[in-house]
């Protein structure tokens, strides 16, 4: 991905988010007129093709963060510090959407908004790391002392992702586990499958502009407090 | 609500907070990047005086 500022990068960026338009727009078209509608859940069951991508990439982007806070620790380069915090900002985003979703699907099917569900506590307690991790930021005014406790709780933190993952299995849990693909339709795992590839096309271009907007910010520290 | 209330809630609510959040986004950058063409002018070519 390009993440220069020049104009031709600029354009690359545009296209991508044209590309992620139209995707989500096919995807989300798809998942409500073309795919059938589950047998026993009936139509709220569709919702599942926006919720399990939302939950994938909130997963995706903490994992970016802890790679990335892990060579940020190995290396100390602050290109490595501004792609966690771009990438943990978005994965916050994506699980208070997780989290909405499910409480919209949770109604009719479970006949509460909330319960406190192992999932469901889980993914609440992995949208507080991450919020942490972005409030522990403004804590620091020297950049390598934010960027290093960053990378700290970038790490420590993700320890949470396969807590949330496991906790249909760890516990018992009314949220249901994983569906194989071999016992759905495959009309069914196609549009998901889609629905997963362009919420990834939705990130990267978020990624893309946070990014550029974190390099801007570095930019305008480096220049002093009067800048920023 | 019925089950289709709930579906159409979901989607205008998946729609809704991402359109906002790139909305959101692009303000910030925009606002971060001329504050940043603001103060090179501000300094002019030889940097702060």
């Amino acid at each position: 991905m390009d993440f220069s500022g020049s104009s031709g990068g600029l354009g690359r960026i545009r296209g991508l988010g044209g590309l992620a338009l139209l995707a989500m727009v096919a995807g989300s078209l798809t998942a409500l007129w073309v795919v059938p509608a589950d047998a026993l859940q009936g139509e709220v069951q569709r919702l599942m093709y926006v919720h399990v991508p939302s939950a994938w990439l909130a997963f995706f982007a903490f994992f970016v963060v802890f790679c990335m806070s892990v060579l940020y620790i190995v290396q100390r380069k602050p290109r490595w510090d501004l792609v966690a915090v771009s990438s943990a900002e978005i994965g916050v985003v994506f699980t208070a959407l997780t989290l909405a979703q499910g409480s919209l699907w949770g109604k009719p099917t479970w006949g509460v908004w909330w319960v406190w569900d192992p999932r469901l506590t889980t993914t609440a307690i992995l949208l507080m790391v991450y919020v942490g991790y972005l409030m522990v930021r403004s804590f620091a005014d020297d950049p390598e002392k934010r960027a290093r406790w960053s990378a700290v709780v970038g790490i420590v933190g993700f320890v949470q992702v396969p807590i949330v993952y496991l906790s249909v299995y760890w516990w018992r849990s009314i949220h249901q586990p994983p569906s194989s693909p071999r016992s759905a339709d495959p009309r069914i795992v196609a549009v998901l499958l889609f629905n997963v590839a362009a919420f990834t096309l939705v990130y990267a271009y978020m990624m893309a502009r946070r990014f550029r907007l974190a390099k801007t910010e570095q930019r305008l520290e480096e220049l002093g407090p009067d800048h920023e | 609500m019925n089950s289709l209330g709930f579906l159409v809630a979901g989607y205008v609510l998946t729609w809704s907070v991402l359109l906002w959040y790139v909305w959101r986004l692009e303000r910030r950058v925009r606002n971060a990047e001329r504050v940043l063409e603001l103060s090179a002018k501000v300094r002019g070519p030889e940097g702060p005086a």
